[in-house]
């Protein structure tokens, strides 16, 4: 999950940030015998900084207070003296080492120094003395990932998420799932973000790119379809639903879809390639020779632009460059299904059916759902007299046709593309 | 427009407003406040903002807009500006995920703007995605009916009450489809069924009036005569059996008519049409002193009351009370010609030619009787005028009046939904600036979010919304400007950086923003003025460098020269100053210090922006094209996006007999640059020479209005006509190209 990297990234420095400023005077103030120490936590709070360590001082000269070491601790580091707070956190924990409100702001001190190993175990310490508060417990998650304990983050990730009702840590928690690849947990963690941020952008995005991960178009276009309306700017999102569109079938949408993204940039290599085989499967040959050979331009090493422009070729007739692209596409990527797919078509073309059928038959084993690839080999099969392998490929194919067509109704159902255009 | 509709154009305004907020589902009820769920959305935004939740912040902002521009849609369309309340809507579709009732609101926009087959492609993409959405699919049956697909729309609704058969209205739809199909045999079991789950005496009431409504005078009677036996009192059931015996059975069933009114004035004494009605009739059977009282109350409704005073003034003239009769009439010649009037239902007709030209003959003859005859004589020819020399029989208007009534239950009755139509002006334009604002502030928010992110064109978007709804919003154009110059959108930046400068002229740093806006949009001049004055520019070497950039490339390069000196003295090594000495130098014709600081800044580093560009354009200048051709290559090759080294490319390559080559690159620097005058001109030039004629024009034409006062785009565009055959506008062509010459060798000459 691609947006998971900087979204972390982004909340580590957000929670520091919180950390610095966030250490609770009125938590330390309500802390157990501490309602003397009221009026200085008002003083705090007033910004009486100066006065308020006084007034402490005083009153820790008079006897112990966990406390008052504490609030002290907490004026100390707004004052920007952190070795000193440090120190009087500790002294409250060396007497009550079971109040977990000190913990909580020695682990935020540790934040902000950027004392990650030292945060974590506080931080540690304090969640199994209470449930953290909302942000310590997502910081906290973050610590635990970085040190490589990631079913200790998902704890805290999942407390967040039901206790807070947190968009972030169910974000996280699919990231996590995704990265194990356990799609349908990484689903159902997005589902539940979208039910909370329908209108996310980086809840949607991730939402389709788990569901492109998991071999899941439809759903996938499910998200990219309001992503593309609310953002046209954004040249991913028609890219993406192009994309999605083309793996159930749907060549025309997945065309328009695009050319939007092309429009929004010209030049991006990606587009090119996947609009020209779009063109491609619509047998619209002319322009897909014209994008995939831009696409070269920007990346001639790309064997997936040289296989389909080799396609392209090869539809228009044009069988000794279609081979020789074919080839070459073979030398950089053995096993390229749609290099092995045009050679297979231009073996076939030329009559050489025992040398198309090998194409095809590798052509399959790279991708065993290729309509094209069956049922161009049950006829060569058929032109080689195999009857049972030519029927048993032919029945291949109408199962995969059937499969496209299925996905197909799913996909107009869900989006409403059946209803663009009249009733059959 | 079909002209069956043009009268009820105007009036579909209340009803389309009506049915506008019936799509908003889920809007609040009547009694509270519509833009609650704007307010709701924008407080939970800022709340999950404080949560440091911002992906719930985002998602809630942008359900603020889309609730924001439903309410402004709606607003707009209350007020019949249709094509706005259009764009709000398509605004609402694409601020949030759920574009449902934005998009059936469009589609109900188009509806009452006469396109239904667009209303009714909007819809079944929705009833497609979710066949179970009754009110959409119903929706779609009354766009297909006004496409003229009626079997289309009745096939819609069997599905829908196949699918639902307990939707009663889904059931009462069906049955006016089948009527208007002319199959009232399919029609009677539905209207049975629902007579019989719903038996109230209003229940009857309707099916008699869908009866009346085509035609099935006797059904309507039955039908309405079970209403009154369950509930006597029952309101309009005697008033649409009056109009039953009007319409059924024509002058002889008039006298049963009136009774049927006046039993409807026993139960609603004031009711304005029952009153316009009976008074009608009664002119109709010649009791005009019996007609006077009810026309007289009629007269007090605006739904009726220009026809009451038409009818009351022609019972006063049979009376021979020819004062009160002209008196009368004027009232409704005034009204007439003020605005159209509310017909049955609340809806607005236009006064036909042939009633105008009958209350013009009219008034013409009380005032006659009333011995003004000079008075009389211009309505007299006003209603010649029209050719309706006589009036129009008092029969024929009833039965019009009566059908534009039965015209009204085009698919069912008028949906009752809650609106906000019970607002006055003032309140209206309370909630219009709290719309705004409201939307002006999720608009802002959610801008300033994606320009966090580094996304500065969708952020431009959203705080170009901002300055369009409240052009003052604190920081709004400041914001905009800082977008658009970040998204590298600098001519665009410059405006709102103005306005933002405008309202506070003493902050350096707007200033300096604007100059760079300038200095990257090619506005050196403008950037040179701002950088001029600028207080930091002698302690800030990158200031410094910007301002002699500026004063470089407007034809300051003199100027430019000390500023330079002292710069190299201090930086040296600094590739990109040496790159603008030579342009300094190039500008000023010494190309051989320029392609030395030139080959200096390359050694530098030999990446550095604009070098091989200049040495490119020196090299074209001194006719070295090949070598011109490699330096403007690799500068391209550097930095695709620099536009101006493609364009001079293009330029080499047509001077080295590339024309392929120009062309391609011709285009991709116009796809980059549309408003490229060069880029058309000598695209339009290489075409030209190419005799693709239509081609070279389109791009002449562009480049003459882009640069209106180059001559040479004048000369090739007068070429370009005189070869198309098109002889008088290519002298035009060619008589501009003389007079701008003649001007520009005067110009150099002073």
């Amino acid at each position: 999950m691609r947006a998971g990297r900087p979204l972390r990234r982004r909340l580590t420095a957000t929670a520091v940030a919180v950390a610095a400023l966030g250490l609770s005077v009125a938590a330390a103030a309500q802390s157990p015998g501490s309602s003397p120490l009221e009026s200085v936590a008002a003083m705090i709070e007033a910004g009486r900084l100066d006065a308020a360590e006084s007034e402490l001082r005083a009153l820790l000269a008079t006897g112990e207070s966990p406390a008052a070491r504490d609030l002290l601790g907490i004026v100390l580091s707004r004052l920007d003296r952190p070795e000193e707070a440090e120190a009087e956190f500790r002294r409250a924990l060396a007497v009550a080492p079971e109040l977990p409100v000190v913990r909580q702001h020695l682990g935020r001190l540790y934040l902000a120094q950027g004392r990650r190993d030292e945060a974590a175990a506080e931080l540690r310490a304090a969640a199994r003395l209470q449930p953290l508060p909302r942000d310590l417990a997502m910081q906290l998650a973050l610590l635990e990932l970085a040190a490589g304990n990631p079913a200790a983050a998902e704890t805290q990730l999942e407390r967040v998420a039901s206790e807070h009702g947190s968009v972030r840590a169910r974000m996280e928690l699919a990231r996590l799932a995704a990265g194990r690849r356990e799609y349908d947990a990484a689903l159902a963690h997005l589902r539940s973000a979208l039910e909370l941020a329908p209108n996310s952008e980086a809840v949607l995005r991730a939402h389709a790119e788990v569901s492109l991960q998991a071999g899941a178009p439809i759903a996938a276009v499910w998200t990219l379809e309001p992503l593309a309306r609310m953002h046209p700017d954004m040249t991913d999102y028609p890219y993406l639903l192009g994309v999605a569109r083309m793996r159930v079938g749907d060549f025309a949408g997945a065309a328009e879809d695009l050319e939007r993204a092309l429009a929004l940039d010209p030049d991006r290599p990606l587009t090119l390639i996947a609009l020209g085989l779009a063109y491609n499967n619509q047998k619209r040959f002319t322009e897909a020779r014209e994008h995939l050979e831009r696409s070269l331009l920007l990346v001639p090493e790309s064997v997936e632009a040289a296989a389909a422009l080799a396609q392209a070729e090869e539809g228009l007739g044009e069988l000794e460059r279609a081979e020789r692209r074919a080839r070459r596409a073979l030398d950089r990527q053995p096993g390229h299904p749609l290099a092995h797919l045009v050679l297979g078509m231009v073996q076939m073309k030329r009559g050489a059916y025992d040398a198309a059928r090998d194409e095809l038959l590798a052509a399959i084993e790279g991708d065993p759902t290729s309509v094209k690839a069956h049922y161009q080999l049950s006829l060569a099969y058929a032109r080689l007299g195999d009857r049972a392998s030519s029927a048993r490929h032919l029945e291949l194919y109408r199962e995969a046709l059937q499969e496209l067509e299925r996905a197909r109704i799913e996909l107009n159902t869900r989006t409403g593309a059946a209803g663009s255009g009249m009733r059959p | 427009m079909n002209p069956a509709r043009r009268g009820r154009g105007r009036a579909a305004l209340p009803t389309a407003a009506l049915t506008l907020w019936a799509a908003l589902a889920g809007a609040p009820a009547r009694s509270e406040d519509p833009a609650a769920p704007l307010t709701t959305a924008l407080t939970a935004a800022e709340e999950a903002f404080e949560r440091k939740e911002p992906e719930i912040a985002e998602s809630q902002y942008r359900s603020a807009l889309r609730e924001g521009w439903l309410l402004m849609g709606t607003l707009l369309a209350e007020t019949g500006d249709l094509e706005r309340a259009a764009e709000a809507f398509e605004r609402a579709a694409g601020a949030a995920a759920d574009d449902r009732r934005a998009r059936v609101a469009q589609a109900l926009v188009a509806l009452e703007s006469d396109r239904p087959d667009e209303a009714a492609i909007l819809l079944r993409r929705l009833a497609a995605r979710d066949p179970a959405d009754t009110e959409v699919r119903q929706t779609l049956a009354r766009a297909l009916a006004a496409a003229g697909n009626l079997d289309e729309a009745v096939q819609e609704l069997e599905e829908v009450l196949a699918l639902a058969p307990d939707e009663l209205e889904t059931l009462f739809f069906l049955a006016t489809g089948y009527l208007r199909q002319g199959r009232p045999e399919m029609a009677e079991p539905l209207l049975t069924r629902l007579a019989a789950e719903r038996p109230q005496a209003e229940t009857h009431l309707l099916i008699g009036r869908t009866w009346r409504d085509h035609a099935h005078y006797d059904r309507a009677r039955t039908a309405l005569r079970k209403a009154l036996e369950i509930d006597p009192g029952l309101r309009r059931a005697h008033y649409y059996l009056g109009t039953v015996e009007l319409l059924a059975e024509g002058r002889g069933r008039v006298e049963e008519a009136i009774a049927h009114f006046r039993a409807e004035l026993a139960v609603a004494p004031d009711d304005a049409m029952t009153n316009l009605y009976l008074g009608i009739a009664l002119v109709e059977s010649r009791q005009h002193e019996e007609a006077l009282g009810p026309l007289e109350r009629a007269t007090g409704s605006p739904l009726s009351h220009r026809d009451a005073h038409q009818f009351l003034g022609r019972a006063l003239l049979a009376l021979d009370r020819a004062e009160e009769a002209v008196t009368a009439l004027r009232r409704a010649l005034e009204l007439a010609q003020e605005t159209p009037m509310a017909a049955p239902g609340g809806v607005f007709v236009d006064l036909g030619e042939s009633q105008l030209s009958s209350l013009h003959y009219q008034l013409a003859l009380a005032l006659r009787r009333s011995g003004r005859p000079e008075e009389a004589e211009p309505h007299f020819a006003r209603a010649r005028e029209h050719s309706a020399r006589l009036a129009e029989s008092t029969r024929e208007t009833l039965s019009r009046y009566l059908e534009d009534e039965t015209s009204q239950s085009a698919f069912g009755p008028p949906l009752q939904f809650p609106t906000i139509s019970g607002l006055d002006a003032a309140q209206r334009e309370r909630l219009e600036r709290r719309v705004r604002a409201g939307l002006a502030r999720a608009s802002f928010d959610l801008g300033v979010l994606k320009a966090r992110e580094g996304r500065f064109d969708g952020a431009a978007r959203l705080l170009a919304d901002t300055v369009e709804l409240v052009p003052d919003f604190p920081r709004g154009a400041y914001s905009l400007g800082v977008a658009l110059y970040n998204a590298g959108r600098f001519e665009e930046a410059t405006a709102p950086l103005e306005r933002a400068r405008a309202g506070s002229p003493g902050d350096p740093v707007l200033g300096r923003m604007l100059a760079l806006a300038h200095l990257n949009g090619e506005g050196y001049a403008e950037a040179a003025e701002l950088l001029e004055d600028d207080p930091e520019r002698a302690s800030n070497p990158s200031l410094q460098y910007a301002y002699g950039v500026a004063l470089v490339r407007s034809d300051r390069a003199a100027e430019a020269a000390d500023l330079f000196s002292r710069l190299i003295a201090d930086n040296a090594d600094w590739p990109e100053l040496h790159v603008v000495l030579g342009q300094a130098a190039a500008q000023q014709g010494d190309y051989e210090a320029a392609a030395a600081s030139l080959r200096r800044a390359l050694e530098l580093d030999p990446g550095v922006a604009e070098a091989h560009a200049t040495l490119g354009d020196i090299l074209l200048r001194q006719g070295r094209l090949d070598e011109a051709e490699r330096e403007l290559e690799a500068e391209l090759a550097a930095h695709p996006g620099d536009e101006r080294a493609r364009y001079t490319l293009a330029l080499v390559m047509d001077l080295n007999r590339k024309p392929e080559e120009a062309k391609r690159l011709l285009r991709r620097h116009l796809d980059a640059r549309p408003r490229s005058a060069d880029g058309r001109y000598l695209l339009g030039k290489i075409l030209l020479g190419e005799g693709a004629l239509e081609d070279a024009l389109e791009q002449l034409e562009v480049a003459a209005e882009l640069a209106p006062d180059d001559p040479n785009v004048r000369y090739q565009l007068g070429q370009a006509l005189q070869k198309l055959g098109r002889g008088e506008e290519a002298a035009r062509q060619f008589e501009a190209f003389r007079e701008l010459k003649q001007a520009s060798r005067r110009s150099e000459g002073a």
